[in-house]
């Protein structure tokens, strides 16, 4: 009976079948002793559930009693939240720093409003201002996400006015799967915990990773590289480039 | 000591009175004998110790250093050490070739000549251990791996079998080997229930250490150079070819520098093995490497490095085609009876064989498990000074042990045939 | 030659050894002269022997007795390990002139880690490595790390083709980035190999090295698939102001030369319900981790939704790192 145990735990620690088969096949006689060396075993497999299970399965668990303690006990998530914009203005002040007007400052008094469309014509006050958003063969415009009437406030598509620390409501009109999987952890990164029970989880929010008016990420120089012994990058590497 | 003198007084079969008595005789004669003799062997020895030396101290430079002396990196992290331990097993298991004739075929001429080849089995046994002494990274931890003292992580762990099997190994091969030579010692019959229950243990057990050598590697599903059936046929085969190999260059040299005439019959029954064991094993290495290059999968990038180079990598290629070619001229020479009539051609024949099969199965088989690496990137190894100046140490060590093995054996074996 | 006189002297005098050996042993005086002369020789190489392994004493002598004595880390009493912790600092301060905290971290019950990687997001910047580097107290001069990044043509998955050696601008066109590191896969063939048990797997799925048993044996690196183990070649190096002071015994104290080290989750982290170092660094937020039990957490919320695979998976090593396209 303990060898029948003990071997059904060798078994579960070796994982898969064929491989505890073969050690079985070579000594059945050694396996009697194996209760010895079997005592001390991590038990692992008792407090692991998941163990051995497929992603399917895991995917599929169901939920474990305690979640609704659980829920009580959480920690907030910090989100961090966009301020009012201000627009650099190529100028800097008697300590060198560069001055920014806010938005609003400028265009709430406009009588008129401004047809402007895209970023080119933007002259003074926008300097630095790189407009990339949307499709090549179908930019947006400044007041497809401005709202027009008030520069302290962005729109949505059916025209409702939206305050400037709720703009990711207004991203995912567009994004909505990328919103979708910020939602859930899978977009964005965080920081601080994982385990909202023990503390605070912090997170960005869209315009911290991408700037609004040229969204995409930006390009980036990898300064950092493991120096592995005696591997030689660049005669591998100009294969490949050969080879495509 | 008293009990076992009322035993032997009761007994019938019977060792005779003192027969512990007579054993400190018997280690000083045999003291005597390993440390008298001709200048040639004492520049033998000397030499060899020069050797052994400059392998320690190549040692407690890595131990001191770190085994950053050597040129084994993350990727290729099994080098020269664990290829010579490898080889080192074969010879070992491959001693035994000379006690299945003598005993499972009951060829008596082969009675005299056996203990070289249980000498040979402890000497390779130890090699093989001190390899697997100098490759470890905390040698000063080694009690960990001790049953009872440390913690053993067998049956599951491979390398725990193989602490197993060699130690027993080494264990069945002094006993039998102590045995004998004791016994003749004294100028008795040895005991059949003594070592004839031995001997037969060691030959399975010679198979198993080489089996378990095997799957060390075979079981492991990340390395698809090593991950074939076949390997521990393989090095079975191989080590049947390495092991009388050895044995007749042992006769041979022996015959030739120290005059010692061994029955001729042995030599001739060891040719005729390794006759056949030559052949299997270049068949399996055929079938092999079929395998990889028909099926031209992924899988064979590490035979394609081995013999062809990879990306402009080959620092294998010249030693696997060495390799091949040796192993095939020295099967030539064996499938021709008139050629090995000739002491010189046989032992250039023997030399070819245990060199082709030395970097066969140590660089050509270990090195290229691990280039390209498990992430296909390609890091080449080849050995630091302080890697060859170790492995020079260690054989030498063995060779030692060897040497002092036979000088003392030897005399009191024919001492005792003569007697008969 | 010697063996031809041995013989001709048995055969001239005809005796058996044993008769010899009687006759000889008590007369030492004949011998005397030869044994001088061996004796002399045995002292001599007993010097050389000395010399010869001369390079080893100052480690030797570096290496405490209770340290040489420490039993494995599962068969330690609190007790004990808190003294071993304690002398474990005291080291980090004598060689690394550093002042850090190790503690124990216990797997938390019930928690079973899994993380996974979106690589349509993730554009090999490789700040991951860099993060993995310095939490972890890894030797400076290699500028080791668990994290390797492969550059992959899109349209494979054949490592073959990968290079993690780039350094222009990232990304690449038609090029993806692929992040390996330790997959602590639920079937662990480095964990079966180790003759010594000392790597195992914790109740959270993390596989762990007791640095003060491995004996650097390296099977463990042989039987991983995914080049995920790494070798102290030598003692590392790492200035005293750049040793980050939390460590874990278990996971990012200073390690040891001659064992083998891996990625550990950052269980030092990751067990006091913080995220991993290298999740904090990723600036394209391509890293979800979390406790796959938890129905509600990042990861599970990722198994169930997008399209999931591991690497290598006809090995049934089950590894417990994920990676996704979007
Ligand atoms: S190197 Fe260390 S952890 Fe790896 S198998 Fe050997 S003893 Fe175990």
């Amino acid at each position: 009976m303990e060898f029948r145990k003990t071997h059904r735990r060798t078994k579960r620690l070796l994982g898969t079948q064929h491989r505890s088969h073969a050690i079985a096949a070579i000594c059945l006689l050694a396996a009697s002793v194996v209760m010895v060396a079997g005592c001390d075993r991590p038990s692992a497999g008792a407090e692991t559930p998941t163990r051995g299970m497929s992603l399917q399965q895991i995917s599929k668990l169901p939920p474990s009693a305690d979640d609704a303690d659980k829920a009580r006990l959480l920690h907030p998530i910090q989100y961090s939240t966009p301020q009012t914009p201000r627009v650099a203005t190529d100028q800097v002040d008697a300590l060198g720093h560069p001055i920014t007007i806010s938005c609003a400052s400028c265009h709430s008094n406009f009588s008129e409003r401004t047809p402007v469309v895209s970023a080119e014509k933007l002259q003074a006050f926008h300097v630095g201002l790189k407009f990339q958003h949307g499709s090549p063969n179908q930019q947006l415009t400044c007041l497809t996400c401005h709202h027009a009437d008030n520069y302290n406030y962005l729109r949505l598509a059916d025209g409702q006015p939206v305050e400037f620390r709720n703009s990711r409501s207004m991203c995912a009109q567009c994004h909505a799967a990328q919103d979708r999987d910020y939602e859930h952890g899978a977009h964005g990164g965080m920081n601080g915990y994982w385990d909202r029970v023990q503390g605070i989880q912090v997170r960005k929010t869209c315009i911290d990773c991408h700037d609004p008016h040229s969204p995409q990420f930006p390009h980036m120089l990898p300064n950092f590289k493991p120096l592995d012994r005696f591997l030689e990058p660049s005669l591998h590497h100009n294969q490949h480039e050969q080879k495509h | 000591m008293s009990a076992n003198q009322i035993t032997s007084d009761t007994s019938s079969t019977a060792t005779p009175r003192g027969y512990w008595a007579n054993y400190p005789r018997f280690l000083w004669q045999s003291l005597r004998a390993a440390t008298d003799g001709s200048p040639l062997f004492y520049g033998w020895m000397t030499l060899l110790t020069a050797v052994a030396l400059v392998g320690v101290n190549g040692w407690a430079h890595q131990y001191a250093s770190g085994m950053i002396v050597t040129h084994m990196t993350d990727h290729v992290s099994w080098g020269l050490y664990i290829a010579n331990f490898t080889f080192g097993v074969g010879l070992a298991a491959g001693g035994v070739m000379m006690v299945i004739p003598a005993y499972l075929y009951r060829n008596r001429a082969m009675h005299d000549v056996v203990i070289l080849g249980e000498l040979l089995a402890v000497a390779a046994i130890i090699i093989c251990t001190l390899f697997i002494a100098v490759d470890l990274g905390r040698p000063d931890r080694f009690w960990h791996i001790i049953p009872g003292l440390g913690r053993f992580n067998w049956p599951i762990s491979m390398l725990t079998w193989d602490v197993i099997v060699l130690n027993g190994y080494l264990l069945i091969n002094l006993h039998i080997c102590g045995y004998l030579l004791y016994t003749k010692f004294q100028g008795r019959t040895p005991n059949r229930w003594w070592y004839i229950p031995f001997v037969f243990l060691s030959i399975i057990w010679a198979i198993s250490i080489h089996t378990v050598t095997a799957f060390l590697y075979q079981g492991l599903g990340g390395r698809p150079f090593w991950n074939t059936a076949l390997l521990a046929p393989r090095f079975l085969a191989s080590a049947f070819v390495s092991g009388p190999i050895f044995l007749i260059l042992t006769m041979l040299i022996l015959k030739k520098i120290a005059g010692i005439q061994l029955p001729s019959q042995a030599i001739k029954l060891l040719v005729q093995i390794v006759r056949v064991t030559i052949l299997i094993n270049l068949l399996m290495v055929a079938s092999e490497l079929f395998t990889e290059f028909y099926t031209g999968a992924a899988h064979s990038v590490h035979a394609y490095y081995l013999f062809f180079g990879l990306h402009g990598h080959n620092a294998l290629v010249p030693w696997i085609w060495t390799a091949i070619v040796l192993n095939v001229l020295a099967a030539i020479f064996f499938l021709n009876r008139s050629a090995l009539e000739s002491p010189t051609w046989l032992t250039i024949a023997c030399l070819m064989g245990l060199v082709g099969i030395w970097i066969e199965k140590g660089m050509g088989l270990i090195v290229p498990g691990f280039v390209p690496s498990t992430l296909h990137q390609i890091v080449e190894y080849v050995p630091s000074l302080t890697e060859w100046q170790i492995t020079a140490g260690i054989w030498a060590f063995g060779l030692m042990v060897y040497s002092v093995g036979l000088k003392i054996a030897i005399p009191i074996f024919r001492a005792a045939s003569h007697d008969e | 030659m010697s063996q031809e006189q041995d013989t001709k002297n048995r055969d001239s005098n005809s005796e058996t050894p044993q008769k010899r050996a009687g006759m000889e042993l008590p007369i030492l005086g004949q011998v005397s002269r030869r044994t001088a002369i061996k004796g002399a020789a045995a002292v001599a190489g007993v010097a050389a022997l000395g010399v010869a392994a001369a390079p080893m004493l100052q480690k030797t002598a570096e290496l405490s007795a209770a340290e040489f004595m420490q039993r494995h880390f599962k068969e330690l009493t609190d007790e004990d390990k808190r003294i071993i912790f304690e002398r474990l600092e005291n080291e980090a301060q004598e060689k690394y002139d550093a002042e850090v905290q190790i503690g124990d971290h216990p797997p938390i019950r019930g928690v079973r880690f899994g993380y996974a990687i979106n690589l349509s997001l993730c554009n090999g910047n490789g700040k991951c490595m860099e993060a993995c580097h310095r939490e972890n107290n890894h030797d400076r001069a290699t500028q080791q790390s668990y994290i390797r990044i492969f550059e992959m043509p899109v349209g494979t998955t054949d490592f073959e083709q990968g290079n993690t050696s780039y350094d222009h601008e990232v990304p690449q066109k038609s090029h993806y980035y692929l992040p390996v590191q330790c997959f602590q896969c639920d079937n662990p063939p480095c964990v079966s190999v180790c003759p010594v048990e000392a790597t195992w797997q914790e109740s959270d799925g993390i596989v762990v090295v007791d640095y003060n048993w491995c004996i650097g044996c390296r099977y463990c690196m042989a039987a991983c698939p995914y080049h995920a183990r790494r070798f102290n070649w030598k003692e590392p190096e790492i200035p005293a102001d750049e040793v980050n002071p939390d460590q874990g015994y278990l996971s990012n104290r200073i390690r040891p030369q001659g064992v083998v080290e891996k990625c550990h989750f950052c269980l030092h982290r990751t067990r006091v319900g913080k995220l991993p170092a290298c999740l904090e660094a990723c600036p394209t937020g391509a890293r979800i981790f979390g406790d796959l039990m938890d129905p509600d957490s990042n990861i599970r919320w990722v198994l169930a939704n997008k399209r999931c695979f591991t690497i290598k998976e006809e090995l049934g090593t089950k590894p417990m790192m994920f990676y996704f396209f979007d």
